[in-house]
């Protein structure tokens, strides 16, 4: 049988799901359209059921696009998706509102169970609800009192649904002969609205007693939103998350990177030497770790922001930011997007679902790219420690951490500037509103967060990285082939110099590797862009770096090392070394500040991840967005380098 | 008057939403011609503001606030 589990934001619908499913759940999206769809499948007496959430909702007419798919599918009994049983939780202390879902549903007279969530909170605040009159309203719907965060009720819950399945019962209409309305009729939707509240509040009037409380007004929402102290909070917030995000992952990232290496020297010692050891060596392994790199990263990041999420804070952040970053065509929603991105785009572009406007979600997946997300980190830390000096600025600033800064400041300014001419540009589609609950204040339900990152990084992994390890493979050939007869040439003349004969047998290798690498197709191919990137300073070298950056930014210093012949060492010091005494042919060095930092800015823009545009793709469902990203991206990033190049 | 001149913590009596659209999906979450909240929040810079009503608090942009007509309370 089909479950769908139906309920108002805020109400512990999440919980539920993950309490009623745990580990089990898929991530997919509706048909047709990019609105996840969470779904599990169980066992209740031998048969096997399906049960998928449904998004949260206040009503069954939508809101938003995103809204709208369960329009769509309660419209029409047929849908594949049409449940033929539903969960309705509603939050106890707000029964009004929370019905209001519950007596839609079941005027459509689909099977319901009602889960009464959070009885614990509403007699705290004095409500208290006579079930036994609740229940005659509604005969044939079992009732069923939880702790969704807890896990209190889940057994009550099961046998329920089990009832439901066998008797299948509906409850008499509320409004007499109802049926689904047309989107467009918002006048009779309306008129529903008012009618079903008169029928609602006439049953709930010897259902429930409300204590009159005296007025709470929330101290702590009136700091959090407090035209100083409510920036400040959140600055902290952010400071403390990043600094964590950043110290914390160095470790694991390290020993993914330390597995990965050993990996590919055991399976080089054990496996036969030939093509397929070179695929598997030096493209799919580096491949699979350039993936598993980031996941420490984006698992701490997410694990902060689901508790964000959770706690209820989220909700005030936009409240606060959406006058903010208005005037640059964004919504208050667009935050959490945005910082995401300071992570991976890939997550990021996905949680711009959550924003209702169509116009403000596009601007927001647009513009997240030029976030500083982590692959850009490696190739800053390489450049800055090759071009900038280690300096300290009034005795206290460090230089190189004052560029680093620069650099993800300049990304996030660019941003806005991007956002801001869109806005001009774009017209919206859809009347919509920023109409956001701001639910209480809760602590977080670990269940809840520990799934929200697995979610995420299992997003990433599949997402980001089929395509990352995929262009790795494809970069990984067009590096090892390349027109035999000069790379023959090109190495007996390499044999024939006393540097190569003197040299060590590992020195030699990388010798080798560099001048196979300089003759492969992707080597050849850095060359031919030498007339386009000459003008911002660059060589082949930095040509090939360029195009390998596509699987992953952070595979340019990988590149490098391979060109430069560098052992690799800790933090790269025979890379940097060398990097910093080569030389461009009339002798000026190649790594100057001006080059230093005209390719730092353009990695700043430049949109190198397929990944990125791949999900882009997927989520407008359009070539359009990810071709003007890389042209716009491609242009500032040209433009902003070139300009770089000569100021410094 | 406009929702939008109700000062902090000011209750009032909601008496017309001008937008149909909005004042439908208001109607949805309760929010109906004649029901009672109060003012809690306004967000910094004319930012959104929050009221309350029921159960309910709900955040609006300044702007769309002013599609609401409402009648203070004393």
């Amino acid at each position: 049988m089909r479950i769908a589990l139906f309920g108002n934001p805020n109400t512990g619908k999440s919980s539920l799901f993950n309490l009623l499913t745990g580990l089990k759940q898929k991530t997919a999206n509706f048909p047709g359209v990019t609105v996840e769809k969470k779904e599990a499948k169980f066992e209740r007496n031998g048969e096997i059921h399906s049960l998928f959430d449904v998004p949260g909702i206040y009503s069954v007419y939508p809101r938003s696009k995103e809204e709208e798919v369960v329009y769509d599918i309660l419209k029409n009994p047929s849908d594949l998706n049409y449940p033929e049983l539903g969960i309705v939780i509603i939050d106890a202390a707000n029964l009004q509102r929370n019905l209001y879902l519950f007596t839609q549903l079941s005027d459509l007279q689909i099977p319901l169970v009602l889960v009464l969530n959070m009885q614990d909170i509403a007699a705290k605040k004095g409500i208290e609800i006579d079930l036994a009159t609740f229940q005659k309203q509604i005969p044939n719907t079992p009732i069923v009192l939880m702790n969704a965060r807890v896990g209190l009720g889940k057994n009550r819950l099961l046998e329920a649904i089990d009832l439901q399945i066998k008797e299948k019962k509906v409850n008499p209409m509320f409004l007499e002969g109802y049926q689904m309305l047309s989107l467009e009729d918002i006048a009779a939707q309306k008129k529903e609205a008012e009618d079903r509240y008169q029928k609602i509040d006439f049953w709930l009037e010897e259902v429930v007693t409300q204590k009159p409380l005296p007025q709470s007004k929330s101290k702590l929402d009136a700091m959090l939103t407090h035209p100083f102290f409510g920036y400040a909070i959140f600055s902290l917030i952010l400071f403390v998350i990043f600094q964590c995000v950043f110290t914390l992952s160095a470790y694991p990232m390290e020993w993914i990177e330390i597995a990965i290496q050993k990996a590919a020297n055991a399976s080089r010692n054990a496996l036969p030497p030939g093509v397929f050891t070179d695929l598997i060596c030096s493209g799919v392994l580096p491949g699979l770790g350039g993936v598993f790199i980031f996941i420490p990263q984006i698992a701490l990041l997410f694990f902060f922001i689901a508790i964000l999420e959770e706690t209820g804070y989220l909700t005030r952040v936009v409240f606060i930011m959406d006058r903010i970053v208005k005037p640059f065509g964004l919504n208050g929603r667009s935050i959490v997007p945005l910082l995401s991105s300071m992570a991976c785009a890939i997550p990021g572009i996905m949680a711009t679902r959550t924003i209702p406007s169509w116009k403000e979600r596009t601007i927001t997946l647009f513009v997240a790219p030029l976030m500083s997300c982590s692959a850009r980190i490696p190739v800053f830390t390489l450049l800055i420690s090759l071009v900038i000096p280690k300096e300290r600025i009034l005795g206290i600033f460090q230089l190189q951490g004052l560029v680093l800064f620069a650099l993800y400041f300049l990304g996030m300014f660019s941003a806005l500037a991007v956002a801001w001419v869109m806005k001009q540009l774009l017209k919206e589609k859809n009347q919509n509103f920023l109409l956001m609950e701001l639910p209480d204040f809760k602590a977080p339900v670990w269940r809840n967060v520990g799934i929200t990152v697995l979610d995420k990084i299992k997003l990433f992994t599949f997402e980001a990285g089929k395509i990352i390890v995929a262009i790795s493979i494809v970069l990984w050939a067009l590096s090892s082939h390349g027109p035999t007869t000069e790379k023959k040439q090109a190495l007996s003349s390499l044999h024939k110099t006393s540097r190569y004969q003197k040299a060590s047998i590992t020195e030699k290798q990388s010798m080798v590797e560099s001048v196979k690498l300089e003759h492969s197709y992707i080597g050849i191919f850095g060359k031919t862009l030498v007339p386009v990137i000459k003008p911002l300073g660059y060589d082949w070298k930095i040509g090939i770096g360029l195009i390998t950056s596509f699987a992953a930014r952070e595979v340019f210093v990988g590149s490098m090392a391979t060109i430069y012949a560098a052992n690799e060492t800790e933090n790269n010091l025979s890379l940097r070394t060398k990097m910093k005494r080569d030389r461009h042919e009339n002798g000026t060095l190649v790594y100057n500040l001006g080059t230093g930092i005209s390719l730092m800015v353009f990695y700043v823009y430049a949109l190198q991840c397929m990944s990125t545009l791949a999900v882009v793709k997927r989520e407008t469902k359009s070539w359009k967005w990810p071709i003007l990203q890389t042209l716009t991206y491609g242009g500032m990033a040209y433009l902003m380098a070139f300009l770089c190049q000569i100021v410094f | 008057m406009k929702l939008n001149l109700l000062s902090l913590g000011q209750s009032a009596i909601l008496k017309s939403i001008s937008n149909p659209l909005f004042s439908t999906k208001l109607a949805e979450l309760g929010l109906i011609e004649g029901t009672r909240f109060s003012l809690i929040l306004k967000a910094p810079f004319n930012g959104p503001i929050a009221i309350h009503f029921g159960n309910t608090t709900l955040s609006i942009r300044s702007e769309e606030a002013n599609y609401l007509l409402v009648d203070k309370v004393k």
